[in-house]
């Protein structure tokens, strides 16, 4: 089922971004899906591929160089009309609940998901958009 | 913390010695005041039987010189009662003189009028101050007095005799009279001499004990102020102590709290990547993918197990103590190359030992952490583009310092990164490291008291060395 919008995974740990494209593609038969290995990847990729088509972000919270809310920080200050085309979804194995809210907080953030997600979360909210 | 130790145990005995000085002085205080109040009690019984003594002597000779005109024998026998008063006083003085405390003393002042109460203080001063100055000075007077008594006394028997056998005439009263008024004059300045003698003793005794009580209480107020004082000091230095002990607490309560939200997420991200791999593996019908996921899930239980053993390494370094032992630098580097191999990529490395210095005494534990370390960023962080990858290990010695380099041709750190590769958790690739190797490594060098620099180029290698104290003392 072809979608309309990109993906992408921004993500350090090399085993999630591979089982998380593979369940991409298997379960919802997306392709191709991007990788970027951590926040300052995932906004370099934006600001190249910007006026694209519209995108959906898998993003992690815990990442070197620049972690997830690093990376909302600066997506706060990209145009407005980049970010609308925009839709993020925080993928994190944390359990820490001051966290999670801060994440539910964020006005970008469409939803929260624990790790690993699960095939029937990703059908159940994409199969919609 | 040995010379904080030293200066406790400096200080101890210094309160000590305080109390005791307070103590001391207090006793001596008591003691002091205890001996002059008994000083001047009894030299008020001297000068209480002067006054009788010296009445007892006036209303004799009155009665003697009645007597001599008017040969009352009344008056004889009111003469002989009043001179037993003296008289009394001078048999004491001579027995004690030649005796020491005795019946005939006491019986002989109880006769001179003296209170009964008073004749231990009255021995007691006679006993132990007759060489004094002033005490002497009045025995010497008192001696003299009785001297006259004892004239008095026979010019009395002498009228006495004249009177019973009739043959005073009238030269022989005034002759007598004369004596006496003459007698009872010198008396009367021994007597006068006598009290002045013990007023101006009273008087200096008076001064010494104003004078040592001053002193005394100086002593006592400084002690106790000199007592607070270091009481005072040294609570505001153990409340400084406390201080810095709980800003340390906090300090260690925070990174407490980082380490245990790090090492929730670290522990636990491999077990969620493997409920991943579980998930798309039951999607999976290819043997070959499937054996893919297995070597994934491998891997990834084989970083979780990477992740409990430098918690393991850093715990131990942080709570074992330090034990200074001989140590092979050889064996170590032996054992971490060959424990380090299973790494991807290792035996594509060539390794090379330059180990000039071998034997040492340090912590052996804390060495092998850091080697194994050194050694496993660099096979980890090897440039697989380079056509040849190498490590070398080197010890030598230099400037009396035993020095431990690993070089590497690997990818080398970034300079932006250079500054923060020793924080705890940090890394630039979560895949590879816990993030607590460097910390491990900088903590461990700080406990035996070494130090660690690195030279690095991005692309190029990197190039740690740690000093190695000589022999460092705990």
């Amino acid at each position: 089922m072809p979608y309309k919008s990109q993906f992408i995974i921004i993500e350090d740990n090399l085993i999630d971004q591979f089982v998380t494209k593979k369940l991409l593609k298997k379960g919802l038969d997306i392709n191709p899906v991007y990788i970027a290995n951590n926040g300052k990847e995932g906004m370099n990729w934006i600001l190249k591929n910007q006026n694209l088509n519209p995108l959906i972000i898998l993003l992690d919270i815990q990442m070197p160089i620049m972690n997830g809310f690093e990376f909302l920080e600066e997506f706060d200050r990209l145009p407005k009309d980049v970010k609308e085309k925009i839709e993020i979804f925080v993928l994190s194995s944390t359990l820490d609940s001051e966290e999670i809210r801060k994440v539910k907080e964020n006005k970008y953030v469409t939803d929260f998901w624990n790790k690993p997600f699960k095939l029937e979360t990703l059908r159940n909210t994409f199969l919609q958009i | 913390m040995s010379k904080l130790q030293a200066l406790k145990n400096f200080r101890f005995p210094n309160v000590f010695i305080l109390i005791l000085v307070v103590f001391i002085s207090c006793a001596l205080l008591i003691c002091i005041n205890f001996f002059t109040i008994k000083i001047l009690s009894a030299n008020r019984a001297y000068v209480n039987g002067e006054s009788h003594y010296s009445k007892g002597q006036k209303d004799a000779s009155r009665h003697l010189i009645t007597y001599l005109f008017t040969k009352n024998p009344a008056q004889w026998k009111l003469y002989l009662e009043e001179l037993k008063v003296p008289q009394g006083d001078g048999i004491a003085r001579v027995t004690l003189l030649k005796a020491g405390d005795n019946k005939i003393a006491r019986k002989g002042f109880l006769t001179g009028r003296n209170n009964e109460n008073d004749l231990d203080d009255i021995i007691w001063l006679f006993e132990n101050f007759k060489n004094v100055s002033f005490l002497s000075k009045a025995i010497n007077e008192w001696g003299q007095g009785d001297q006259l008594i004892f004239e008095l006394f026979v010019i009395g028997q002498q009228i006495n005799a004249k009177i019973k056998h009739n043959i005073l005439t009238t030269e022989d009263q005034k002759k007598y009279l004369k004596k006496i008024s003459s007698i009872s004059d010198r008396l009367t300045i021994n007597e006068r001499n006598f009290s002045n003698t013990l007023g101006e003793g009273t008087r200096k005794i008076k001064d010494l004990l104003i004078i040592t009580n001053i002193f005394f209480i100086l002593v006592i107020v400084c002690s106790v102020c000199l007592y607070y004082s270091i009481m005072v000091k040294r609570l505001l230095v153990s409340k400084k102590e406390t201080e810095v002990k709980n800003e340390n607490l906090v300090i260690v309560n925070r990174e407490l709290d980082r380490f245990v939200y790090s090492a929730s997420h670290d522990l636990r991200s491999p077990i969620t990547s493997l409920k991943g791999l579980i998930e798309i593996t039951a999607l999976e019908d290819d043997v070959q993918q499937v054996r893919n996921y297995l070597q994934m899930m491998h891997q990834s239980l084989a970083r979780q197990d990477q992740f409990i053993s430098d918690i393991i390494d850093y715990s131990k370094n942080k709570r074992k103590q330090i034990i200074m032992e001989p140590v092979s630098l050889k064996e170590l580097c032996n054992e971490a190359i060959l424990q380090l191999m299973h790494i991807e990529n290792a035996n594509k490395i060539k390794f090379t030992q330059e180990l000039l210095v071998d034997n040492i005494e340090s912590d052996g534990l804390r060495l092998k952490v850091i080697i194994n370390n050194l050694l496993s960023n660099a096979i980890k962080y090897a440039d697989c583009n380079k056509p040849e990858m190498f490590i070398t290990i080197k010890t030598y010695f230099s400037e009396g310092l035993n020095k431990l380099e690993v070089t590497d041709n690997g990818i080398g750190i970034h300079d932006d990164y250079k500054s923060k590769i020793f924080d705890m958790y940090f890394g630039t690739n979560k895949n590879k490291g816990s993030g607590l190797g460097l910390y491990i490594v900088k903590e461990a060098v700080e406990n035996i008291k070494g130090d660690i620099s690195v030279f690095s180029e991005n692309n190029v290698g990197s190039k740690f060395i740690v000093t190695i104290p000589n022999s460092y003392a705990v």
